[in-house]
């Protein structure tokens, strides 16, 4: 039987009644929830005091506001130390990861070797070979894109070995990887107008190499491996959570980058020549067929603002020579044929 | 102010007091969909470093619902004790390897890069082991019956030495296997206690006779698989006749003839295709039949004080057990692995027999574990499931 009398909790034998203990309220705890519940008192906390109802445990709440408080002894005061000096070490390597790749990754791209490079680029193009396709062999089109490529890289401060290739594939798009490598996907050769458009996009990729924009990406991406495979575990949730987090810090730093080889781009067309108006009609064109997207979606985009860059493009349009002559840009044109 | 409650059980244990019974668990899965849910927002918002207190509120449940001798269990663990295992293993061993493989890959000598490169699958496997054992001695010392601790003791490093050792030995001599699970289920048995007393097995001594049992039963299943396999070559054989077996033809005679008998006789073709999936269902199912009688004699061999322990599920009913976790996990993409747990809970307790009688006078409170952290190296190697 159990007896509330004062600040003191009395448990007594039912049949005798003769005093068992006598537990101090302020000294009590609830340990256990549902169903039948489980109290104990701080002074001897292997006691245990098991109710059939939570009635009475209700009760001594509104007496004892600390009842659901965990007992505290030497062993969880000594886990709560470890646990918050190891944590805040944690959070430092965390956040001093996450601060650091994207600060230490552009030095790091600029030191990086040829070798490493090489391989690294290597990696990238087979991955893109295998997800959408071989490269093009037509003999005079590569001829007049390589030729187009050495034409806007002669004038950067330092000289470039480019690897220029079109891969056989409908999207619209181009890379530049690790190592001096650019890949056009045919559907943007097919979906521009005249060679200055192309010009337009080589000059931006070529930019891109010689700003060591891949090299950094993969530098980066190493840093989050890191942390990744040590702090989340291989649940699905944890992981896509993590990924998400990832995608947000790189695209905040790629759309710097973009902003950047635009700019690049610009001088290298203006130096060698080749009319610059070419990327704001493209871009134009490109804007005009994404429409509108839902404005919180820029934060995940890769890329800054089609009309920003667009804008950006007219301003610096500078005008030139045509960027192919007729028969190399019909030589381009037909390359996967 | 006074209140009358009355008290569960008796009011207090001395010599004398006995209880008997069995284990009863009274978890229902509907209960815990909105600590499922709360869980899984919760690992979200944190980008995953909640999941080391939703697992111990799973266990809370888990353990509350499982009574034995009309008694719950009681579990004591708390998330901030798996999130310290968790960074200890963290700093202490991944962040190590990578500083280690980072100078491995720049220092670019093969030889250093081949002996490392070497060693650590063998480090793994070894710490898997360990971490085994580990996460066995924290759950153990997290849990109370009646506010008398459990626990384990002996050491993870010993325990991983015969763990590594033992599995390295079935690679080469697959026949190991029921030495092996009954030497490490001895190992983990024998150091489990509650309170002051242990687990004892083996007690009459019966081990050996009931190894040579299961020894016939591991032969008769690699039987039955290999006799399912060859029986389609079986088959060809004696419709070719003897002169396949007595050197007669000469191997590409057999092969012509082998070809022309497939050719006229579809039946056969089918077979020859459904021999590989057939031979592996036929595996599985005798690998299972062969796991729970194993079980059965290991927990039949296992005794705690007077008590005798005693195990009988039927192959369907862990087949349904199997089967309606799988379909869990598989439409709830792992979220609803709480849901098995708690199957898995109500499946070992209808199973599991307590016969006899305990007497509570002989046991008295164990010093506590001093543990202040657990299961760190099982999170690391994805085997802190329950």
């Amino acid at each position: 039987m159990v007896r509330v009398e004062l600040e003191n909790l009395q448990i007594s034998d039912l049949q005798t009644a003769e005093l068992i203990q006598r537990w101090l309220i302020s000294e009590t705890r609830w340990i256990s929830g549902k169903g039948p519940a489980a109290l104990t008192t701080a002074k001897t906390p292997d006691a245990r005091l098991i109710l059939k109802r939570p009635t009475l445990a209700n009760k001594l709440l509104d007496l004892n506001p600390d009842l659901k408080k965990p007992v505290k002894s030497a062993k969880s005061q000594k886990t709560h130390k470890m646990a918050w000096v190891l944590g805040i070490c944690a959070v430092v390597l965390i956040v001093g990861l996450l601060a650091m790749a994207p600060l230490l990754s552009g030095p790091l791209a600029k030191m990086a070797t040829d070798d490493w490079r090489q391989r690294i680029g290597k990696q990238s193009s087979a991955q893109i070979e295998a997800f959408l396709g071989k490269s093009c062999s037509g003999d005079q089109g590569q001829v007049a894109f390589s030729d187009l490529a050495r034409r806007l890289a002669y004038h950067l401060p330092v000289s470039e070995k480019l690897n220029v290739k079109v891969i056989d594939n409908d999207m619209v798009n181009a890379f530049a990887l690790s190592g001096g490598n650019i890949r056009f996907i045919r559907g943007l050769i097919d979906e521009a107008n005249d060679p200055d458009e192309i010009a337009g996009v080589l000059a931006h990729e070529i930019a891109h190499v010689a700003l060591r924009h891949p090299e950094e990406l993969a530098f980066r991406n190493m840093g989050y491996d890191i942390l990744l495979s040590t702090f989340a575990d291989s649940g699905a949730v944890t992981e896509v959570a993590a990924s998400a987090g990832i995608m947000l810090v790189n695209a905040a730093y790629s759309r710097e980058a973009e902003s950047a080889a635009d700019a690049l781009a610009f001088q290298l067309l203006k130096e060698a020549n080749i009319s610059s108006t070419g990327m704001a009609s493209f871009f134009a064109r490109i804007e005009k067929k994404e429409g509108t997207s839902p404005r919180f979606l820029k934060y995940f985009n890769s890329h800054p603002a089609t009309g920003k860059r667009r804008e950006a493009a007219t301003a610096h349009a500078s005008e030139g020579y045509a960027a192919l002559s007729v028969k190399s840009w019909q030589a381009l044109k037909a390359i996967c044929d | 102010m006074t209140d009358r409650q009355d008290i569960s059980g008796s009011s207090s244990s001395g010599a004398g007091d006995t209880v008997q019974g069995g284990a009863d668990f009274q978890g229902l899965s509907r209960e815990i969909i909105w600590l499922v849910i709360k869980n899984l927002l919760l690992t979200i918002v944190t980008l995953g470093f909640y999941r080391f207190w939703a697992r111990t509120n799973v266990r809370r449940y888990l353990w509350e619902k499982m009574h034995v001798f009309g008694s719950p269990l009681e579990y004591t663990g708390t998330g901030k004790e798996l999130f310290l295992g968790f960074l200890i293993v963290a700093f202490g061993f991944f962040v190590p390897v990578f500083v280690i493989n980072l100078l491995v890959s720049m220092l670019d000598n093969y030889v250093v890069a081949a002996i490392w490169g070497l060693s650590l699958p063998f480090l793994f496997f070894y710490l898997i082991g360990v971490a085994i054992y580990r996460a066995r001695r924290y759950r153990l010392s997290r849990t109370r019956w009646r506010s008398i601790r459990a626990g384990q003791t002996g050491g993870g490093w010993t325990y991983g030495l015969w763990h590594i050792l033992l599995n390295a030995l079935m690679i080469f001599f697959a026949l190991i296997l029921p030495y092996k699970n009954m030497k490490l289920w001895r190992i983990k048995m024998q150091n489990t206690h509650l309170g002051n007393r242990f687990f004892v097995f083996d007690q009459d001594g019966a081990a050996r006779q009931t190894l040579v049992t299961l020894y016939l039963s591991y032969v008769v299943i690699a039987l039955v698989v290999i006799v399912v396999y060859a029986l389609p070559f079986i088959a060809v054989g004696l419709t070719l006749g003897g002169e396949v077996f007595t050197g007669a033809l000469s191997q590409a005679e057999i092969q012509t003839q082998v070809e022309m008998k497939l050719q006229t006789n579809s039946g056969m073709l089918t077979m020859f295709a459904l021999v590989w999936p057939i031979s592996l269902l036929v595996f599985a199912i005798g690998m299972a039949w062969y796991k729970l009688k194993e079980t059965r004699f290991l927990v039949g061999l296992t005794t705690f004080e007077d008590l005798k322990l005693s195990f009988n599920a039927t192959l369907l009913s862990f087949f349904w057990l199997y089967l309606g976790n799988m379909l869990i996990l598989i439409f709830t993409l792992g979220i609803g692995l709480p849901f098995t747990q708690v199957r898995y809970a109500r499946f070992l307790a209808h199973h599991t027999g307590i016969d006899g009688e305990l007497d509570l006078g002989t046991i008295s409170q164990s010093a506590d574990d001093d543990l202040t952290s657990g299961e760190g190296l099982a999170e690391a190697f994805d085997m802190g499931a329950v």
